[in-house]
């Protein structure tokens, strides 16, 4: 299932190759150097899957992800998975926890990409399921 | 012939094992910024093999596009590199002499990430940052006192500074200043993860001492300041 993606991130090369990657597999890839610069397309247009950088320049990546959330909710969009990107955590997909508890997983870097891959057919899965009654 | 050099006495040990632990405190701290810093060139390289292995698979890859994911790679490569040889300055097997500017910088950049996540602002330190000695040299292990003291005020009981300084005291010392209270909220503190160890200890004037024992350096603590002052 195509994904709608908003890739928020100020690493303009890990962007450029990530917005790649995805697209190759038929996602559909916005992308976002900053917090201010996500915010405005996520009301433009809701997205499913944020993957944020937690170091943004303007604002810290979990401070950012209600905002999205909300922006989300505004349009009357479905469910949407945040998704953080970090240098700080190791390992592959993480449940979030503490400050870092905004977000539905936590990917530490460098980024494993069996694991990212599951992940994505995971929300799209939950995407695609029927709400509960 | 050489000296025979005697075994050391039981307070000798004690005390190294003593400096060995307060290092091991500042690292502790230091490590998610080093990781960090090593990770994420790494994950652009792996993006970028990644990228290659697939285009090139699928063959819809023009050859100067390939190259230009290759030279993409290596300057990543190269990014790498300049953070292993930075690890050095962690190896006590290596007797590396920088200037206290170099020192000071390296600190700043080591515990800006982590301080900027709990709400407190810290500029990284200019190339050319007036004030400092240009040439003279000191052991690297003076890193590890000034992180100490920006560990130490940023980790006072009580609300976060609003900002941090690290500047010259003289021609060869380190000032490290706090000053206001950040408006972050304390649940911004991270939280240790579950079943991992509590997080460390606060670093208090006594371990700030130890540390600078063997710099032969003197340390002066007065409320939200820290005075480094190095021999002339």
């Amino acid at each position: 299932m195509p994904l709608e993606i908003l890739l928020i991130d100020d690493n303009q090369d890990a962007t450029e190759l990530l917005e790649e990657l995805l697209s190759m597999e038929g996602h559909a890839v916005r992308t976002a150097p900053t917090a201010a610069r996500a915010l405005a397309l996520a009301r433009e247009k809701p997205a499913q899957i944020f993957l944020v950088d937690q170091n943004l320049p303007d604002m810290s990546g979990s401070d950012l992800v209600p905002l999205l959330r909300e922006s989300v909710a505004a349009h009357g969009a479905g469910p949407c998975f945040a998704i953080a990107i970090t240098g700080m955590a190791s390992g592959g997909v993480q449940a979030a926890g503490g400050q870092m508890g905004v977000f539905d997983y936590i990917l530490g870097k460098p980024l494993d990409f069996d694991a990212f891959d599951a992940l994505l057919a995971r929300c799209a899965a939950a995407l695609q399921a029927p709400p509960a009654p | 012939m050489p000296a025979k050099k005697s075994a050391p006495s039981p307070s000798d040990r004690t005390r190294e094992l003593t400096d060995a632990g307060l290092q091991h405190a500042v690292l502790m701290r230091a490590m998610p910024v080093l990781r960090h810093d090593v990770a994420s060139p790494l994950s652009v390289m792996r993006m970028g093999t990644m990228l290659l292995k697939r285009r090139l698979g699928q063959g819809d890859m023009a050859p100067e596009q390939a190259v230009e994911r290759v030279e993409q790679i290596e300057e990543q490569l190269a990014e790498i590199a300049r953070h292993i040889r930075r690890l050095r300055l962690w190896d006590l097997q290596i007797n590396d002499r920088h200037t206290v500017q170099e020192l000071a910088r390296e600190a700043v950049e080591l515990a800006r990430p982590m301080l900027m996540v709990r709400g407190t602002e810290m500029e990284p330190l200019a190339e050319d940052a007036p004030g400092w000695e240009g040439n003279a040299k000191v052991p690297h292990s003076l890193l590890y006192l000034v992180l100490a003291a920006i560990y130490h005020l940023a980790e006072q009981p009580g609300p976060a500074p609003a900002r941090i300084t690290v500047e010259p005291a003289g021609a060869l010392g380190v000032r490290v200043l706090a000053q206001g209270t950040s408006t972050a909220p304390q649940d911004m503190l991270p939280t240790p993860e579950a079943g991992g160890p509590a997080r460390p200890p606060a670093l208090d004037l006594a371990d700030l001492l130890q540390l600078a024992q063997p710099l032969g350096v003197q340390v002066q603590v007065a409320g939200p300041q820290v005075d480094i002052t190095l021999p002339p």
